[in-house]
């Protein structure tokens, strides 16, 4: 099936992340195209966590951290001094490993909680709220209960609600660092429904250390070790015929 | 306050532990109201920063200890 | 072997009795100055202690009412003046450390707190007394402040250090500014605790008579300007048992009763706001 090619949603070129000078990903070019789910593995301390807090602009947050190279996303180069961070991290959500809810906030505030910082548009809070727990499936569980504490759901509600959370503003990219690495088989479950459901209105970037989960969700797969980025293709392919020894070594379980 | 209230306020520096007497704090405390003249204001204000110096020098040098010590522990033992 | 064994229990029933001994004299002074102000001072209390004015020199009865609303007063005012500085200085220096203007207040709040609180009575005096050219409440409020800041700022500081880092990242994820996610997601997690430190510091401040001594001055005569002298339960404390009448001295026990009480309360206050926080938790 050939279609025209069409410019990626994401485009790194020539990126290098540092820490105090010490690199934890080198020289790593890679393009990601719109609506698909775009996997990231390796063993731990590979770099690719680092690698996605470079999309949005996170990585710098930590002090001592530098980044070189390019960064594109929908064609703009996000590091040029002219991007507002803030507003980048409007447009590419992240949701972290662990579900981490505004504990003092209800369910519904939690949701409407990136919507504070927005200039708000003709659509009504309670709309955008309900929109995004229904993408995140959530809504039917807590729609009874949206004034009641976050902190009152269970953890692989938490996530979704989490996910919600970061839809709400209206992202076109959303960044996962291994969101169900803390949660219990069924709730990973349906997070991983709930991704593959996301990518037509999203472009998905997750992190996962569960090579299972990567060949079952993505479109394409990354494999970084060491920092570098050894080999990027169709997740299929990638999985039943690596092109590299280190991947392979990886896939098959000599180490990681 | 507490010692104020009973170390006798007394201007003397006397041998024995027992004996009334005075700390910087309590001379200040009682005798900063009744002063009238310039001279007993400036001298009453001169014992204030006296104690003031004192404690300053006293917690400088507490930290500075702690400082040396938590320097050692990281340095030798600790770390990553 | 045998032996041994109970060598080594006895060695260790005694270790724990030696302990056990140090903590009763360690709390012993504690429950002696309780129970002498319960003997002493209870006696004299009844509703007029509460809700009267000192009577005049020589007479029996009266009471500290004018003490209490001193009290009240120049705490409360320097609570409006240290609590924001505190919280502020406090959230600021661990949302943003290692800025030249955190590094400096906790450098300015290290020296606060170690500064004598007669030194800061004396420092409230030349800058508030002296200008205003007379004594007053506020100037003792502001001696206050400037003690409650520091302790203000520390307690302040172990609360948000306490907020989990991943809160704030999630608020940065979602686009909001660092001052906002400081504002917002951080203080608003740790407000339950901002809440007890902030308690704790008044709990400590309402006790302290010197700073008092040359700002708020004292006096006999119920007095609600704070712009000028008024008394406060240490301040009546201390000049009705310096006295030279023994009537004086019974009110003094009183007061100083009512002084513990008073801080009594506010730390049980502390303790079930601590305690309801856990529960609603659920």
């Amino acid at each position: 099936m050939d279609s025209p090619p069409s410019p990626p949603r994401v485009e790194v070129r020539n990126l290098t992340a540092s820490y105090n000078g010490t690199p934890a990903i080198l020289d790593v070019s890679l393009r990601l195209q719109a609506n698909q789910v775009h996997a990231l593995i390796g063993p731990s301390g590979c770099g690719k966590s680092t690698f996605l807090r470079t999309i949005n602009r996170m990585h710098e947050l930590t002090p001592g951290a530098t980044v070189q190279g390019s960064v594109l996303v929908d064609g703009k180069d996000i590091y040029s001094a002219r991007t507002n961070p803030m507003q980048l991290r409007r447009h590419v959500g992240m949701v972290f490993q662990k579900p981490t809810p505004f504990p003092t906030m209800s369910i519904f505030d939690n949701v409407a909680a990136g919507l504070k910082v927005l200039p708000r548009n003709d659509r009504s809070l309670a709309e955008i709220v309900e929109a995004a727990l229904r993408d995140a499936a959530l809504w039917d569980e807590v729609k009874d209960r949206l004034s009641k504490s976050a902190l009152s759901l269970s953890g692989g509600q938490q996530q979704r609600l989490c996910i919600a959370r970061t839809l709400a503003p209206g992202p076109t990219v959303i960044l996962l660092d291994e969101p169900t690495s803390a949660l219990d088989p069924t709730a990973t479950q349906r997070i991983e429904e709930l991704l593959y459901g996301l990518k037509t209105k999203y472009t998905i970037v997750i992190v996962t250390h569960n090579m299972q989960q990567a060949a079952r969700l993505s479109d394409t797969t990354s494999f970084f070790y060491l920092g570098e980025l050894i080999e990027h293709g169709e997740t299929k392919a990638l999985f039943t015929a690596p092109h590299e020894e280190r991947t392979e070594a990886y896939i098959t379980g000599k180490f990681g | 306050m507490a010692v104020t209230m009973v170390i006798g306020n007394t201007h003397e520096l006397a041998a024995s532990l027992f004996a009334p007497g005075y700390t910087m704090a309590a001379v200040v405390a009682n005798e900063f109201t009744e002063a009238s003249t310039d001279i007993h204001f400036a001298a009453l204000t001169y014992v204030a920063l006296a104690l003031f110096v004192v404690t300053l020098a006293v917690n400088a040098l507490a930290r500075f200890l702690v400082w040396r010590v938590t320097r050692r522990a990281s340095g030798t033992g600790g770390g990553r | 072997m045998i032996n041994s064994r109970r060598v080594r229990r006895w060695t260790s029933n005694l270790m724990v009795g030696v302990v056990g001994f140090t903590v009763i004299i360690g709390i012993l002074p504690l429950f002696l100055i309780l129970g002498t102000l319960l003997v002493k001072g209870a006696g004299s209390l009844n509703l007029a202690f509460f809700l009267e004015t000192p009577a005049p020199v020589g007479e029996t009865g009266g009471g500290v009412a004018h003490a209490i609303v001193g009290t009240l007063l120049i705490v409360a005012v320097a609570c409006l003046i240290g609590l924001p500085i505190g919280i502020a200085a406090g959230i600021h220096a661990t949302e943003f450390p290692g800025t030249r203007l955190s590094l400096t207040t906790r450098f300015l709040a290290d020296v606060m707190n170690g500064t004598p609180s007669i030194v800061v009575g004396v420092f409230a005096w030349t800058w508030v007394v002296v200008r205003q050219g007379h004594f007053s409440g506020l100037a003792g409020s502001v001696a206050l402040a400037l003690l409650m800041i520091p302790m203000v700022m520390r307690t302040t500081e172990e609360l948000i250090l306490l907020v989990p880092n991943a809160l704030r990242e999630a608020a940065l994820a979602l686009g909001y500014p660092r001052w906002r996610t400081s504002l917002t997601i951080v203080a608003r997690t740790a407000l339950p605790g901002l809440v007890t430190g902030s308690l704790l510091a008044v709990a400590r401040i309402a006790g302290e008579t010197a700073p008092l001594l040359f700002t708020a001055l004292g006096s006999q005569f119920m007095r609600t300007d704070v712009t000028q002298p008024m008394s406060a339960l240490p301040l009546a404390v201390f000049a009705y048992a310096t006295g030279p009448y023994e009537e004086w001295h019974r009110l003094a026990w009183a007061a100083a009763l009512v002084l513990i009480l008073v801080v009594f309360v506010l730390s049980l206050l502390t303790r079930l706001a601590t305690r309801q926080r856990f529960d609603s938790r659920g």
